[in-house]
């Protein structure tokens, strides 16, 4: 059955690779090349290792704002990557207006003022539920002032290790 | 000695990922959701293909006059809100680019290999769909040939991929459970997380294909409603190099190929024929798509006329003097089809020069590219 399998992906990738190289003059297969593994290199040297940057800073953040924080930044991140080359408009027509016709670096900056606005309101919301669910508990005065829940995990070093369950290293 | 210091460092970079974000259940449950988007994706990015590039089969049908318009929006909507999904699936897995030994047997490296043709064909695909719709094309290839290819190689290393990690994801993909996955972020709300980012590219998008939405799509190449007669122009008649050629007062309609002797209208003699009018879609290939008044004479009409035969092939050829997209080929059922016209006007109005005036091929179920602009000639075979 894994066989079969095999066979149908080995099958679809030489389809692809012999396409790219049969129709060279279309899909130049130096610059195609440059770009496939290129993207690689962006992502895993480049992108990644600055959301783990930002990520590390965000993990300092006190409990109450960290995940706000990081659905804002992940939601907006994600919705600027996506929409940068309208922002950019390098594909702007003077011929033709009705492409690219809209003002997206100004709508792009509406688009993360509103998700800044959510996050705002999100935080508030918790911090007054917290207030409300824990007053007079010491508990609930540690968690107002943004201190971790002690029961639920414990630092070491840059690293956060939950301390249920097992801890999967990758790989 | 310093050697092995600096390998001791590498080993210990895939241990530094202690966060559960990239446990087995968050990778199996995004690995599964991408697999079928982008499952979705190249069935419906294989239509398109062969819209455009018919290969004599199958007969792609006339209706419903909207499904290209549907297969075509979730190709290119369902295609950015795939972006998170891919971005959060890679970051799981990303403890594993630092394995140590980086390749234990052949085997392993057999399938390293394959990730790194999925990962790199993922990201071409996707990088290169988002350039494409914004018209910027930074890459020496052609967009719809390495895309297209690059498809195939993606979807092979992902069946590879699938046959490789299906035990794994029976065993763990259970349930999203409300496990703690992170410092304050669950499985689920991780979950959520993909969601919420892969909505809201769409919220922003989709009114470029859904009308009734198109004020949402703040973050759309295109907007429903703007462009000359309140429809967006793809190419323009500048652009074309039919300025002069369109505007020639001795313009003629030829058809020819038929049984009967060749037939030639200007455009008063087109406009004598029995008039029809119909509200169709211009469904472009970049996903973007918008309904439209258009009036003109039957194609079928015309045909009959020049003695076509009834399975005949039709070559629909523009004014335009070189392009790729100069000529579409009109199969019986598109030809065959009522609302299928030779249309002069739009919204009421004589078509705007960029609108394909004198006259232009307007079909249901079809793409864009394939309605041809400035008619000079139908050739039947």
């Amino acid at each position: 059955m894994k066989v079969v399998g095999y066979a149908i992906g080995v099958a679809l990738v030489a389809v692809g690779f012999g396409g790219l190289l049969a129709h060279a003059a279309d899909t130049q297969p130096v610059g195609w090349l440059t770009w496939f593994a290129g993207a690689v290199v962006v992502h895993d040297f480049l992108f990644v290792p600055v959301v783990l940057a930002l990520a590390a800073l965000v993990v300092r953040l006190p409990l109450r704002y960290r995940t706000p924080v990081q659905s804002a930044a992940v939601i907006g991140g994600t919705i600027t990557i996506v929409s940068l080359p309208l922002v950019l408009g390098f594909g702007k027509s003077a011929g033709n207006p009705s492409q690219l016709p809209l003002d997206y670096g100004r709508n792009l900056l509406l688009v993360l003022a509103a998700i800044a606005v959510v996050t705002a309101v999100v935080i508030a919301g918790r911090a007054l539920s917290a207030r409300v669910r824990h007053r007079g508990s010491a508990q609930g005065r540690a968690w107002d002032r943004g201190e971790d829940h002690p029961n639920r995990r414990e630092r070491s070093g840059g690293a956060v290790r939950t301390t249920r369950g097992r801890d999967r290293p990758g790989g | 000695m310093v050697r092995r210091v600096d390998l001791k460092r590498v080993e210990s970079i895939g241990r530094r990922f202690t966060s559960r974000l990239h446990d087995e259940r968050v990778s199996s449950w995004l690995g599964l959701w991408l697999g079928v988007s982008f499952t979705v994706a190249f069935v419906t990015g294989l239509i398109s293909h062969f819209m455009q590039h018919p290969p004599g089969w199958p007969v792609w049908p006339a209706r419903p006059v909207n499904l290209y318009r549907v297969t075509q929006g979730i190709h290119v909507i369902g295609g950015l809100a795939t972006v998170p999904l891919l971005l959060a699936k890679l970051w799981a897995a990303y403890p594993k680019l630092w394995q140590w030994p980086p390749i234990r047997s052949l085997g392993h490296a057999i399938k390293r290999g394959f990730i790194f043709l999925l990962v790199a064909g993922s990201l071409f695909e996707l990088s290169t769909g988002i350039l494409n719709i914004a018209y910027w094309y930074p890459f020496p290839f052609n967009f719809p040939a390495a895309h297209y290819w690059t498809a195939y190689i993606v979807m092979g290393a992902l069946v590879i991929h699938v046959v490789n990690e299906w035990a794994t994801v029976r065993r763990s993909a259970g349930s999203a459970g409300s496990v703690e996955v992170a410092p304050g972020l669950t499985r689920r709300g991780l979950f959520g997380l993909v969601a919420g980012a892969s909505g809201l590219v769409a919220a922003v998008t989709v009114g470029e294909a859904v009308s009734p939405l198109a004020r949402l799509a703040v973050l759309a190449p295109r907007r429903p409603g703007v462009g000359p007669q309140g429809l967006p122009v793809n190419k323009t008649a500048a652009a074309a190099l039919v300025n002069q050629t369109a505007l020639d007062p001795a313009w003629r309609l030829v058809v020819t190929g038929g049984s009967a002797h060749e037939l030639s209208f200007s455009l008063a003699e087109l406009g004598g024929l029995p008039r029809r009018t119909v509200q169709l879609p211009i469904s472009c290939v970049e996903g973007w798509s918008a309904e439209a008044t258009w009036t003109g004479v039957r194609v079928r009409d015309v045909l009959a006329m020049a003695g076509a035969n009834r399975h005949a092939r039709v070559t629909v050829e523009s004014l335009e003097p070189g392009s790729r997209y100069r000529t579409s080929q009109l199969d019986w059922a598109h030809w065959h089809d009522p609302s299928t016209l030779l249309a002069t006007h739009l919204n009421g109005a004589p078509l705007a020069l960029d609108h394909g005036y004198p006259c232009r091929l307007i079909a249901p179920n079809r793409p864009g590219v394939a309605q041809t602009k400035w008619l000079s000639r139908l050739v039947i075979t």
